[in-house]
């Protein structure tokens, strides 16, 4: 097995602990909270190619293509400003944009992808761009 | 068996239907309008996290629908 193989494992053992952490600590709060994250999370990862969902796991981003322009954003489980639209990997810009409502953060990420792969220009509309260092 | 899927804050709530029972086909198409004329937009699901397609308007063939809350700006 080679470094870059086992760098991957490790990162997936790191992420699943990071999960359980991020639960637990919703649980001491507001268990209700805690099942909802975890379902979102569920209900992503149904909904993601072989190679997303192994981007996913490995560094908590995938990468989807524009259904309309063909452009690639990566999609980031992170805050706001969570989409790149990549040149050759290189990032454009960055995108805001959300779905309303208290959605927990594997929702969000779920509609943000649906939204670039079936009505990217609607999506495109609504966000808010960013330079690329923002 | 199919499958609405509504994200929400508990993450999502989930309605089967089946499209050979007309009252649970009637219940569906409902939700799909009252969704869909609060501003929800309902995708059909692709296989195996492939990408899907805009739903204009109900599809009883349609087998698993995303309802997706208007976005907004951030």
């Amino acid at each position: 097995m080679n470094a870059s193989a086992i760098g991957r494992i490790l990162l997936r053992q790191i992420w699943r602990r990071t999960d359980s952490l991020v639960s637990f600590i919703i649980a001491m709060g507001d268990n209700r909270r805690s099942v909802a994250y975890k379902r979102g999370l569920d209900l992503l990862k149904a909904n993601l190619t072989a190679t997303q969902l192994d981007d996913f796991l490995t560094y908590r981003r995938f990468d989807v293509v524009g259904g309309s322009s063909g452009r690639t954003y990566r999609i980031r489980l992170a805050g706001a400003m969570n989409v790149e639209e990549l040149d050759q990997g290189r990032c454009l810009r960055r995108l805001c944009f959300f779905p309303e409502g208290q959605l927990v953060d594997g929702d969000v990420v779920l509609a943000q992808k649906v939204a670039l792969e079936t009505f990217e220009p609607e999506a495109l509309a609504i966000a808010n761009k960013y330079p690329p260092g923002c | 068996m199919h499958l609405q899927i509504v994200m929400d804050s508990d993450g999502d709530s989930r309605h089967e239907f089946d499209p050979a029972d007309l009252s649970s086909l009637a219940a569906a198409e409902a939700r799909f309008q009252d969704l869909t004329g609060k501003g929800f937009r309902a995708v059909a699901l692709g296989k195996d996290g492939s990408p899907g397609e805009l739903m204009r308007k109900f599809d009883p063939l349609t087998e698993q629908t995303l309802f997706v809350p208007q976005l907004q700006g951030g």
